[in-house]
């Protein structure tokens, strides 16, 4: 089977001035269509970057990245803007609510712009804010704002949803809850997940875990049986 | 205050350059024009005050149609002896070719001590046939040659037929570029040239310029108090000169005339009396011969009567002797004779006999002797007689001869009466001078820069505050800004226990060096360059000298003060708004402003109409009100100022193409010197029947009408027929108003205004022999120059008791004859005193008004700036606020285009009602401006066209888009990584 998402040898340098940083280096990696994938590591290991890549938000120096047989790295900046619009899902450490819209308008937002968008009130009530639509983001709790978040991504029916540290602002419980949504997702509607943590014991969730280390793939583990998010704790 | 502390503020002012020069800038940006707005005024008056000063312009210009003598030039000065000059001036019109175009050129003669000339190139003229020249109209390669008087009068009082050009100078007479009329070819002069007085042959002046010292300041009221009181006598002065010279004149020709028919007459009565002297004495002497002749005829005749009584005596006697010796014989004969005794007696007898006959005989001899004497004298008698007679005859004829001579000389006497007779009556067609003492508001240039410099006053005092408060907004949502970005190092240096002056005072010594060096900077740029930008813009039409830089140091303390209060007010504010929180809630970031229904979400039916960003975007607008405010009364402001500038330009341009292509639509105006009757006029102007197709004609003179509040100066207009039609319209904006009848009057608007009469309200006229009568306002006319009162003769015959007097006459010209020409030929006609040509005055007063383009091109600079700077702010101020959400919807996948109208439709949007505001706004605003430009006589309606309305609506638009196109930019660089990032 090919693999759904894959990076060739990728490399990222950062250029100030005199100063080069490389923050990735000859990663390479595959990931499967319909896996939920960890990719795991310590602040400054070149996750935000393999991300900031992969999601169409930044240019690499070298290598390249396919998603769906499509070479994503060799895409203009107005292709890579499509790239975002119509394939890719995002959800963020701090929800990144518009907050002057409500749960409602903040899913619609996404939708609006999308080929194919999925409803967006079902998407609510598919994250489980049926009740909470017409709530703006002050309104919500933290857990109930990534819930949105989710929803937004979703709502776009993307190729594959970018979850950046989804539990980073929030509290243990509703952390899990946030993974558990997540993991759903994926299992339910066969959407390929990639989520971005700095806490290894969410990795028993992946199908598959990526470790990165000093910019570099330290280590690539597949999980055939993936506990699910209830049972893990930390 | 610690160093630490210290160094945080100066670190912080390094760190955030741009902030801090943007507020710099702004208050630079804002004092700078209000300042330099306001100080344009002041400068440009000071710069014509010192120029008028310093060039000596005249304050009183006495004119006499006869010309002043130099006796009366000094009597003038010697019964004024506060002028500090009285100075006979000559002037003249030539006409001057250059390049085979002809100009009309007026010379003045150099009158040292007022109106002084201001040399600008070459040196002064030193001999009488040199010149120096209009610097606006000679070139400097032009110095040296020589400029020719061409078509040179007889009775030219110039000297030569050329004057060497020596020099170009500017004279504080001609301010701007107006160089005004002329009776020489097209009518209007092109330049002026002064020749010294020794350059010019002549008896009279053409006027006398009188200059007082220390008037006080140009456009002053002071100035005003000081000279007025000499007007009027300097009025009376100069009536008396010119009425002495004109009886110096008549009667001087007089004399000559009666002195020439006097001599002729004396000569004649001599002669007369000669002749009848010469012609007495011969009588006399004829008499007197006469009278010997008949003396001598009557002794004559006596003697012959003696003569014929002796002879008859002795013719007797000898009768006697001869009967007695008859006797005797007859005796002898006798007896008796023998008788001796008888004898001898008879012998006896006859010896006496004998004897008597001796005597008789000897008595004939006697007689004889007498009878030839006596013929000689009748001899001689009757030669007298003939000669008496002869002589009679020539006397006779010589008395014929002077008599007739006499005649003759009689007859030359004759001539002379008749003579006398028709000097008399040229004499009588001599005009009686026309006296005029005309103070600096009747010189063109001064009254247009006076009005000129009003208008930059009138709008000085209206748009810098725009710009203030522009600058004082921006100011205070860049300290809040600021200031809320800085709540987690307040709240840290809170806890860190730094009392609240501390903090305050980081912020306000950041806010307040900012504000005050910007003001600094602002003031001193603004106070040096505004001005000269104005003045070279005015100096199309004036620059007679550099501009006088005003540091108004008023205007500085009260910039600065304002900028202070803006910025270390907004600071202190925010920062006591920040302090109300304890440091726990600051170190924490502040909660996102919360989203929430707006009202309109409320009204479905509109609510649901709206697409779903437009939804976003009218509930962003609500959100931010601060910005919102500030945003539409920027664009607000921004149209307003456009509205206003098109709209002045609307208001004054046009005034004098309404005032004469509308009102008054006659072609000249025409002044007699003498009253004039209807049918006089219809005579006279058959005359020039070819060129003038209509006369109307009318009493103007001064009234002044006094209403129950105010009283002001007006001119009266009272026609002699009462259908004006094809002179001048009276209408308002219902249409024609028609012509007052008996008892009733009509005036213009802004009069009306003035005396804050509607019609239907009474008036008091009176009119300059101090008469006065009431009369009703029936109606009122749209006019922009000049006052007018309009009555009917019989109003007012009833109401001043006499009939008046007709001096002037409308004047039409026919369609296919050129009015200059007929207005040429009208003043060379010795009954007219003066024409005015109403194209000229229409075109004088456009050209005046054209330098308004300039100031509307300012108004749309200052517009846009203050557009572009708030926009920018603003939305600069918005994208940074907002820039993680701008960040997410990227990574959302919104194109460019959509991003920034997801930005932009806010702009627009709020544009919109910065706009609808910007036009109400603008129509006040426009009818501040308008009555703070207050110039005497003119009153202008306030209109503003369509074009305007258009024009000012898409400018603003225009500036919106040059901001977001400036703005694309940046939202373009925002990195979408600023999503990921924490909150601060």
């Amino acid at each position: 089977m090919k693999p759904f998402v894959e990076f060739k040898e990728v490399s990222k340098i950062y250029r100030s001035g005199e100063v080069e940083i490389t923050a990735l280096h000859d990663a390479s990696f595959t990931v499967n269509k319909g896996e939920i994938c960890v990719i795991v590591g310590p602040s400054g290991a070149g996750k935000t970057t393999l991300l900031n890549i992969l999601g169409g938000m930044d240019s690499l120096t070298a290598g390249q990245v396919f998603l769906d047989g499509e070479e994503i790295s060799g895409y203009s900046e107005k292709r890579l803007t499509d790239y975002r619009r119509f394939d890719i899902g995002f959800v963020f450490q701090f929800y990144n609510l518009v907050q002057n819209l409500t749960a409602l308008e903040n899913v619609e937002l996404a939708a609006q712009i999308c080929r194919d968008p999925l409803d967006a009130r079902q998407m609510l009530e598919l994250v489980g804010l049926s009740e909470r639509t017409d709530n703006f983001p002050s309104q919500l709790s933290g857990g109930e704002q990534q819930r949105v978040a989710i929803a937004r991504a979703i709502a776009k029916n993307p190729k594959l949803l970018l979850c950046d540290e989804p539990t980073g602002a929030l509290d243990y419980n509703t952390g899990k809850a946030i993974l558990s949504l997540l993991q759903e997702m994926g299992r339910k509607r066969g959407m390929t997940v990639i989520i971005i943590t700095h806490n290894q014991a969410i990795t028993a969730m992946a199908d598959r875990v990526i470790k990165v280390k000093n910019g570099t793939i330290a280590a690539i583990t597949e999980n055939p049986s993936p506990t699910p998010v209830e049972q893990i704790e930390w | 205050m610690c160093s630490a502390f210290s160094k945080t503020t100066l670190r912080e002012i390094k760190n955030s350059l741009g902030r801090y020069l943007a507020i710099l800038a702004i208050v630079a940006l804002g004092v700078g024009f209000f300042s330099g707005l306001k100080v344009s005024q002041i400068a440009m008056v000071k710069t014509g005050d010192q120029y008028t000063g310093e060039y000596n312009l005249f304050d009183y210009r006495l004119i006499s149609t006869l010309g002043f003598s130099k006796e009366d030039v000094q009597k003038i000065a010697s019964e004024f002896p506060e002028a500090q000059i009285v100075a006979g001036g000559l002037s003249e019109d030539f006409i001057y070719i250059r390049d085979s175009v002809e100009y009309v050129i007026k010379a003045h003669s150099v009158t040292p001590g007022v109106n002084d000339l201001k040399l600008c190139a070459g040196r002064l003229p030193a001999a009488d046939n040199e010149c120096v020249g209009d610097s606006r109209f000679f070139r400097e390669e032009q110095i040296g040659s020589v400029i020719s008087v061409e078509e040179k009068p007889e009775d030219s009082q110039l000297k030569y037929d050329g004057y060497t050009l020596t020099g170009l100078v500017n004279s504080p007479y001609y301010l701007n570029f107006e160089r005004g009329t002329t009776s020489l070819k097209n009518g209007s002069l092109s330049a002026f040239v002064y020749i010294p007085e020794d350059g010019w042959d002549f008896e009279y002046y053409t006027e006398i310029l009188f200059k007082l010292a220390d008037t006080g300041y140009l456009f002053s009221e002071e100035y005003d108090d000081a000279v007025a009181p000499y007007e009027n006598r300097l009025t009376d002065r100069a009536e008396a000169l010119a009425a002495a010279r004109y009886d110096d004149i008549v009667n001087h020709s007089l004399d000559d005339v009666n002195e020439k028919y006097n001599t002729s007459l004396s000569e004649y009565n001599d002669q007369v009396q000669k002749a009848e002297r010469e012609i007495s004495r011969a009588h006399e002497e004829l008499d007197k011969a006469k009278a010997e002749l008949d003396k001598a005829k009557t002794e004559l005749d006596k003697s012959l009567t003696e003569l014929v009584g002796q002879e008859a005596a002795l013719n007797g006697k000898l009768q006697e002797i001869k009967e007695g010796f008859a006797q005797i014989d007859d005796a002898k004969q006798s007896p008796y004779y023998l008788d001796p005794v008888f004898a001898a007696q008879i012998d006896a007898r006859e010896s006496e006999l004998k004897a008597a006959q001796e005597q008789v005989q000897k008595g004939f001899s006697v007689w004889q002797a007498k009878k030839a004497e006596w013929e000689t004298g009748q001899a001689e008698y009757e030669a007298g007689l003939a000669q008496y007679e002869s002589e009679k005859r020539t006397v006779q004829q010589k008395a014929a001869k002077a008599r007739a001579e006499l005649e003759e000389a009689k007859k030359e006497l004759d001539d002379a009466a008749a003579e006398i007779a028709e000097a008399k009556a040229e004499l009588s067609k001599i005009n009686k001078p026309v006296c005029y003492v005309l103070g600096r508001d009747s010189n063109i240039g001064y009254t247009c820069f006076r009005s000129d410099s009003q208008i930059v006053d009138g709008i000085a005092n209206v748009f810098p505050v725009f710009f203030f408060l522009v600058a004082a907004l921006v100011c205070m949502t860049t300290m809040t800004r600021m200031v809320d970005d800085h709540r987690t190092q307040i709240g840290v240096l809170k806890s860190l226990g730094y009392g609240k002056a501390a903090i305050i005072g980081k912020y306000t010594a950041y806010s307040g060096s900012a504000a005050a060096v910007g003001c600094m900077a602002g003031f001193l740029v603004g106070s040096m360059t505004i001005p000269r930008i104005i003045w070279i813009v005015y100096g199309i039409m004036y620059g007679f000298a550099p501009l006088v830089t005003v540091f108004d140091p008023a205007l500085a303390v009260i910039s600065l003060a304002v900028s202070l209060l803006c910025s270390v007010g907004s600071t202190l504010a925010d920062c006591f708004k920040v302090f109300s929180d304890v440091p726990a809630q600051l170190i924490r970031p502040a909660a996102p402003k919360a989203g929430k229904r707006i009202f309109l979400e409320r009204i479905h039916f509109i609510w649901k109409r709206l697409k779903f960003l437009h939804k976003v975007s009218v509930r962003n607008i609500l959100r931010y009100k601060k910005r919102f405010v500030m945003m539409v009364l920027g664009i607000g402001g921004c149209t307003a100022l456009l509205l206003t500038g098109f709209g002045i330009r609307d208001s004054i341009r046009n005034i004098a193409v309404y005032q004469f292509d509308e009102i008054e639509v006659f072609d000249s105006l025409v002044s007699f010197t003498n009253p004039v009757d209807v049918q006089t006029v219809d005579t006279f102007f058959e005359e020039y029947a070819d060129n003038i197709s209509d006369v109307l004609l009318l009493h103007e003179s001064s009234v002044t009408v006094t209403a129950e509040k105010a009283s002001k100066s007006v001119k009266l207009r009272v026609p002699a027929q009462t259908n004006l039609s094809g002179f001048v319209n009276l209408h308002d904006r219902d249409g024609d108003i028609g012509f007052p009848k008996t008892g009733c009057a009509v005036i213009n608007r802004s009069l009306a205004e003035l005396l804050e009469i509607s019609a239907g309200d009474t008036v008091t006229v009176v009119d300059g022999s101090e008469r006065r009568t009431e009369v009703t306002v029936s109606g009122i006319f749209d006019n922009y120059v000049y006052n007018y009162m309009y009555l009917s003769a019989d109003t007012y015959e009833q109401g001043f008791g006499e009939s008046p007097q007709y001096k002037t006459a409308f004047v039409k010209c026919s369609q296919d004859s050129d009015v200059h020409q007929a207005t040429a030929q009208l003043s060379e006609d010795g009954r007219i005193a003066s024409v005015s040509v109403n194209r000229d005055m229409r075109d004088r007063v456009s050209n005046m008004l054209s330098s308004l383009d300039y100031i509307v091109l300012m108004v749309i600079v200052c517009a846009g700036a203050l557009a572009v700077i708030v926009l920018y702010n603003l939305t600069n101020i918005n994208i940074t606020e907002r820039i993680r959400e701008i960040a997410t919807i990227k990574v959302l996948g919104f194109r460019p285009f959509e991003t920034a109208s997801y930005v932009y439709r806010e702009n627009l949007i709020l544009t919109l009602f910065g706009v609808l505001l910007g036009l109400l706004l603008g129509n006040g605003l426009l009818a501040y401006v308008m009555s703070q430009i207050k110039i005497d006589m003119v009153s202008f309606d306030t209109r503003i066209s369509l074009f305007s309305y258009l024009f000012s609506i898409m400018l603003t638009f225009v500036f919106t888009a040059l901001v977001s196109i400036l703005l694309y930019f940046k939202l373009k660089k925002i990195n979408m990584a600023e999503s990921l990032k924490s909150i601060e």
